[in-house]
């Protein structure tokens, strides 16, 4: 079967801070326990299990008393169109699926962390417990069955919504320019086009007023920080490499003409 | 060269480098394939969740017999539920439910309970109360109903029993603030004007403004329909303002407007307003002429109105007024252009026109003394009042649902709703909308042949209840049972209701506990109550029973729910129907027991249900689509949004009263007995009568606040449900929501940083002192302790080990909180005391 | 001319038997370590995977390839840790200056430069040197680096080893200067290895390998700076 591209928005303009969207995605999870693992709910939904959560918020309070804002900002896996994640995983276990997901095969999840250092937006999770790191799926089961990603069904202000990816671009740059028109100032759709070359465009989008978009943790150019500089070291390390086994094979076709055109040099050889 | 071993690894390692390095890996990256099947082996349920009591539709999916999802249930226009809806199934599965019935070993208050059998502990219950009904004293049986899972039957039980002392949560909640102060203006009939909670909601999908005065529409409940209201409205690009001491989540935060309130300084916020309104001609003038009483002549020295014709069956309410055209005073009703404003002599009275009065009791409160009191700058209401007057009639101020915190939060939910009225938002699209609902009908019986309630008593003969809602308060119990009047109440039995932790002044209510001779409690889950009993049942939670149908919903249009069993009640537990019937048996006598409830033991639910279908009155436009299948298909059926409309019930002016003629009866009634305090909060006109603690302390010293609560989206109420809910938990401790929040400079002053440990103890009872992790917070207005409600375990330390997930600290102010009542309408000030902080030792 | 077959010892018992398990662990850091640099290599993990995971009904090859390797990687670190502490000790007694042979009287700029044209003569020209010691310039320079880098894995593999305990920059980080100082370390091994078995080297290859020693009149032409005062 074949899947059409799909894509999830979170619009912080009508975002109720409700938190529905996190609890909504903190019990599917612990179903899919019951259903991939046989590890059934009654235990589940009664243990901690903190990697299960995919969605955090991060409340930050900015300015003095009384012209404080307090904005809490709404953390979750971008599903970048270039996942560094993707790149750098060793075991191989995290893919991008057809429907623009990126998700991490938890079967195959050493628990390395590679991706927790490379992600630019600081997204997945690792499990002492379980040894292994988690994120975000963006449903991708639930998408293919034709439903709506959990967080996306919970909202009850409609704040996220799941869907084809032409509509869902098309509904958020309806809103956002909506909201720039009502209120005043830029409102943009953060993902929709490619927010830099090393993420590209996102299939998990969000919508904010432009001028709050360090408060939204919507980069305008993220990196994979120090991560990032081990990328670099893996580059010029194989040019090194490469460069060193090419001298050496120099110097060995080298000495082997030299050598033997003074085959009466006498090394140990005794005489 | 020859190959030597080393020769061979040499080349081997770099031909294996640059192949490497050059080729691709042959593996694939993959996740595990799933398909759609796997959602088809899931079994779909409706129900209404409950935990709060908003009864929001839901449905309930169901893989091998246990819970893994519930949902929203979609068949309505708003499909709404919260993040503590979602919560639920932590809540079922809880393994600190309380699994066997109990029987007290120990001390009251101690939590020392053995586990009996269901027969033990029933005979115990039923054995008491046939001993009290034998002795001829029923009535001394309290009853304390909530959520509770045998409603309609649990209630005939204890009527037909003999008991009226139905003690509800009400006065903590509306009970009477809100009923009152909304209709004081616009009305509810009879003698004592009350609206409910589902009667006015804001329109907020069509309004461009609204103002949120005391209501959090995010955490403070109300789902299904107002969260999902709410958030369309943002979405459509309604602006808020919040006025508030502690600037919540969720209202907005980049376009919000925070204006922060002085605990009880509310009202001088309003008048401030108002003042800003009339200076400005910031109202609708049409609307006042059509709609209101604004023209009313009213006498200046009685503040009665001058000539008042009240309506019967046959003719509408009638008023003077004076008619500019003529230079006289005439009744409405012959008038051709009454005057709004003026001062007249009318056969030798002074009178003022209604709104003329409005207008100079406001410009005899200056704006700077407006924001002195409020903590609200000058410049914030004046460009408030611009912004209402740019967009009215799509804005409203918030009719709030928990009214009652101060002594002056009737005034305040009065003059909201004046200025609603001069602002001309009723029945405007964006303004606010009336709502209705279908009325459902109990099979069962009612006897009126039983003593005096308490709380009747006490509205009929003490000084102070005489605007009591007598159905909806709990607070009397302590004081019956201290001065035994109107008779001893020898009894206690809690239904799914925790008096000690939701009523201000808990403490006082467990020493009333104390002194019963029985204290029966039916719960699922521990509580600060429970700690009192001496029989304790185990009920089920909503999803391990039936319901019968529900429409007591705050929307526009009637909606009419379904409420089926999901999962197989779990351990030991009962739904409440067997157990009410279980205490039935053992104090009725059998032809009582058959006769009364013969029918519901053999039909059950279904019984009550096909009852209410069958007395179901809707009227046309709802009749003609509803449908018992499709109620029954979709979980849910919602009717017609009402037509939108200036008014829902009758006032004795016939108009929107912007100047209530019940305030001014109550006010001339309070000044004729002496009264004069009590008076001040009767008041038609805009003033500011002070909160109770502002009359006990004028400034407050640098340790103490004044404890304010409010919902988070993560807790509802006490009941362990959200309490002890690991799910909600994991969210809520990364927003600290077990502590306190104080003014960072206020803290700061007293050397507290966040993440200390305070002590917190109110100044009236300085003996109970409550530990808390306190916060800094800019989001906190200065005289505030902010906390959220019903978190952490407070003074009841020996819950800790019956809810492990709860915080084991934290503050609830109910704990220590006075035992006052609201001047004359006797609800519970639940904020309205001082509490002193020191670090904890 | 005569073979004296007088011999200098110039490498003790203790330095040939580390150096032989050093070679065994850097072959199993390298080939444990390649799947967890880079998925490049993952098909390594996925070859050791295959046996293993038929014991395991559900598990996949490349996760337990990569489990074996991590094991493997960490029980040879601290087989190589024991070793290096009494191959340490033995190092601190040895006699640097055979090696080091800088003049207190002459400059840098002329050391290093007569240095550098030795290690022409030897390497391009294939002749004997002037003045270098025990080791030449460049060996020295291998020499230092091994330490200094060999070290940086040591500790910055114990923090790897440790990592869910950290925070994720400290791991970083330290993912980074593991990820360097493997680069160095192959770098090394390429030109190491490769002279070690060149022609030019064979009495020291077989001074490694066989019995620690060489003829004196040989050491004395190859190694001039080893015999001067």
């Amino acid at each position: 079967m074949s899947y059409d591209k799909m894509a999830v928005c979170y619009d912080t303009q009508s975002c109720i801070k409700c938190f529905a969207c996190v609890i909504s995605c903190s019990t599917e999870n612990r179903m899919r326990l019951q259903r991939d693992y046989n590890y059934t709910v009654e235990k589940s939904m009664v243990e901690e299990q903190p990697h299960l959560n995919y969605l955090r918020v991060e409340v930050n309070e900015k300015g003095k008393f009384p012209n404080v804002s307090q904005i809490a900002a709404f953390k979750h896996c971008q599903h970048c169109d270039n996942p560094k994640c993707m790149e750098i995983c060793p075991a191989l276990a995290i893919s991008k699926k057809e429907t623009g997901a990126v998700v991490i095969n938890q079967e195959r999840c050493v628990g390395c962390q590679a991706c927790k250092d490379v992600c630019p937006y600081d997204v997945p999770v690792f499990s002492k417990d379980t040894g292994k790191t988690y994120k975000c799926t963006m449903c991708h089961d639930r998408l293919t069955a034709g439903m709506q990603t959990a967080c996306a069904v919970a909202c009850p202000s409609v704040a996220i919504f799941s869907g084809k990816q032409e509509e869902v671009i098309s509904e958020a740059r309806k809103r956002a320019e909506h909201y720039s028109k009502v209120f005043n100032k830029e409102y943009f759709v953060y993902g929709a086009d490619k927010v830099n070359d090393t993420v590209g465009t996102l299939s998990y989008m969000t919508i904010a007023p432009v001028e709050n978009r360090d408060d939204y943790l919507l980069p305008a150019d993220p990196s994979s920080g120090v991560a990032g500089g081990r990328e670099i070291t893996k580059v010029i390390g194989t040019a090194a490499i490469i460069g060193t086994a090419a001298a050496v094979a120099g110097h060995a076709v080298y000495s082997a003409v030299k050598l033997s055109g003074k085959d009466e040099h006498k090394e140990n050889e005794n005489e | 060269m020859k190959l030597t071993r080393r020769n061979f690894m040499k080349t081997s390692v770099a031909g294996l480098a640059g192949a490497a390095v050059f080729t691709g890996s042959p593996l694939k990256t993959e996740a595990r394939e799933i398909t759609s099947a796997d959602f088809g082996v899931e079994n779909k349920t409706y129900l209404t969740c409950r935990m709060c009591a908003q009864n929001c539709p839901m449905v309930a999916y169901t893989r091998d017999g246990r819970l893994v999802r519930l949902d929203a249930n979609p068949n309505t226009p708003y499909p709404s539920i919260c993040g503590r809806g979602r919560a639920a199934t932590a809540a079922l599965y809880d393994p600190q439910r309380i699994k066997t019935p109990l029987i007290r070993t120990g001390k009251r208050g101690s939590g020392e309970f053995r586990s009996a059998s269901w027969n033990e502990a029933l005979d115990l219950i039923g054995n008491k109360m046939l001993q009290l009904r034998e002795e001829g004293e029923p009535h001394s049986v309290a009853y304390f109903p909530r959520f509770n899972s045998a409603s309609l039957l649990d209630d005939t039980i204890f009527n037909l029993y003999g008991t009226d002392n139905l003690f509800s949560y009400g006065d903590t909640c509306f009970g009477s603030t809100n009923q009152l102060g909304l209709g004081s203006v616009f009305g509810g009939g009879g003698e004592e004007p009350r609206q409910g909670n589902s009667s006015v909601m804001g329109d907020y999908e069509n309004a461009k403004l609204a103002v949120l005065i005391g209501r959090n529409p995010v955490g403070g409940l109300v789902a299904f329909p107002w969260g999902g209201m709410f958030g369309r409205g943002r979405k459509n690009g309604m602006k808020t303002v919040l006025v508030d001491p502690k600037k919540s989540l969720g209202v907005g935060e980049t376009d919000t407007e925070w204006l922060p309130v002085i605990p009880g300084g509310d009202v001088a916020f309003l008048v401030g307003l108002a003042g800003e309104l009339f200076k400005n001609k910031y109202y609708d003038e049409e609307f006042l002429k059509e709609y209101t009483n604004a023209d009313m002549l009213i006498n200046a020295e009685t503040l009665q109105p001058v000539y008042l014709q009240e309506g019967d069956d046959e003719n509408d309410p009638d008023y003077q007024v004076y008619d500019t055209a003529t230079n006289s005073a005439v009744m409405k009703s012959e008038a051709e252009s009454p005057a709004l404003y003026g001062e007249y002599n009318v056969d030798g009275v002074k009178a003022k026109t209604a709104l003329q009065m409005l207008i100079d009791s406001c410009n005899a409160f200056p704006i700077e003394k407006a924001a002195e009191k409020s903590g609200i700058s000058v410049e914030q209401i004046q460009k408030l009042a611009k912004d209402l007057n740019d967009t009215r009639p799509a804005c409203f101020l918030e009719r709030g649902y928990r009214a009652t915190r101060y002594y002056n939060s009737l005034h305040e939910k009065q003059l909201i709703s004046v200025i609603n009225g001069l602002l001309g938002v009723y029945g405007r699209k964006g303004g606010l909308i009336y709502g209705r609902y279908a009325y459902l009908y109990s099979p069962f019986d009612y006897s009126d042949s039983n003593e005096i309630s308490v709380n009747m008593w006490y509205k009929e003969n003490v000084e102070g209840f005489e605007l009591c809602d007598p159905y909806n308060m709990r607070r009397t119990f302590p004081l019956a049972v201290e001065t035994e009047e109107p008779y001893k109440l020898r009894m206690a039995f809690l239904n799914g209701q925790n008096p000690v932790g939701g009523s201000v002044g808990g403490h006082k209510m467990a020493k009333a506990l104390e002194k019963m001779e029985m204290v029966a409690a039916i719960s699922p889950f521990w509580n600060e109550s429970l700690l009192y009993a001496d029989v304790i049942l185990p009920d089920t939670t909503f999803l391990e029973r039936s319901e019968p149908l529900f429409g007591q919903y705050k929307a526009t249009f009637p909606v009419i729910t379904v409420h089926d069993q999901v999962i197989d009640p779990m351990f030991e537990t009962r739904n409440g129907y067997w157990i009410m019937l279980a205490i039935a048996k053992r104090i009725f006598s059998d032809d009582e027991y058959y006769s009364y409830f013969g029918d519901f033991e053999a039909g059950g639910v279904k019984y009550i249900v096909d009852y209410q279908l069958e007395n179901l009155e809707l009227d046309e436009a709802d009749a003609a689509i509803f449908s018992r299948r499709k109620l029954i298909e979709d979980g849910v059926w919602c009717g017609v949004p009402a037509p939108v409309k200036p008014m829902n019930k009758p006032t004795p002016s016939g108009k929107l009263e912007v100047y209530s003629l019940f305030m001014a009866k109550w006010h001339e009634e309070l000044l004729n007995q002496g009264r004069e305090n009590d008076a001040k909060y009767f008041d038609p006109l805009f003033s500011c009568p002070p909160t109770y603690y502002q009359t006990l302390k004028e400034k407050l010293d640098n340790d103490e606040f004044v404890p304010i609560t409010g919902f988070s989206p993560l807790s509802s109420f006490t009941g362990a449900q959200t309490r002890n809910n690991i799910l909600l938990r994991n969210v809520g401790a990364k927003l600290n929501y077990s502590a306190v929040f104080i003014n960072t400079d206020r803290g700061n002053a007293l050397g507290l940083k966040s993440g200390d440990l305070i002590e917190i103890f109110n100044i009236e009872e300085p003996s109970l002192v409550v530990k808390a992790e306190v916060q800094l917070s800019e989001t906190v207005e200065p005289h505030t302790l902010f906390s959220f409600y019903g978190v952490g375990n407070g003074l009841y330390r020996k819950l800790a080990d019956k809810l492990s997930v709860a915080s084991p600290i934290g503050f609830n102010p109910n704990h220590i909180g006075n035992l006052n009542f609201m001047p004359v309408e006797a609800s519970a000030p639940s904020q309205d005391f001082i509490v002193k902080i020191r670090r904890a030792k | 001319m005569s073979n004296s077959n007088e011999k200098i010892t110039l490498f003790s018992n203790m330095q040939m038997w580390y150096h032989k398990h050093v070679i065994h662990f850097m072959m199993i850091f390298i080939f444990t370590g390649l799947p967890i640099l880079s998925h490049s290599f993952s098909w390594i993990a996925y070859l050791i995977g295959v046996p293993i995971s038929v014991f395991y009904s559900t598990a996949e090859p490349t996760y337990v390839g990569i489990e074996i390797c991590r094991a493997l990687h960490r029980i040879t670190a601290m087989l190589w840790i024991a070793l290096s502490i009494p191959f340490t000790f033995s190092m601190i007694f040895k006699k640097w200056h055979l090696a080091f042979r800088k003049r207190k009287d002459e400059s840098w700029k002329t050391y290093v430069t007569e240095e550098l044209a030795d290690m022409k003569t030897m390497y391009i020209d294939f002749s004997y040197p002037k003045r270098a010691g025990k080791y030449n310039f460049g060996q020295i320079a291998a020499g230092l680096a091994v330490i200094v880098f060999g070290l940086i894995m040591i500790i910055s593999g114990l923090f790897l080893w440790f990592r869910v305990s950290l925070d994720s920059t400290t791991v970083s980080i330290m993912r980074l200067l593991h990820d360097i100082g493997f680069t160095v370390f192959v770098i090394f091994l390429i030109i190491h290895i490769y002279l070690a078995i060149h022609p030019v080297n064979k009495a020291g290859y077989n001074a490694m390998f066989r019995d620690g020693k060489d003829d004196l009149e040989h050491a004395k032409k190859k190694h001039p700076g080893m015999f001067v005062k």
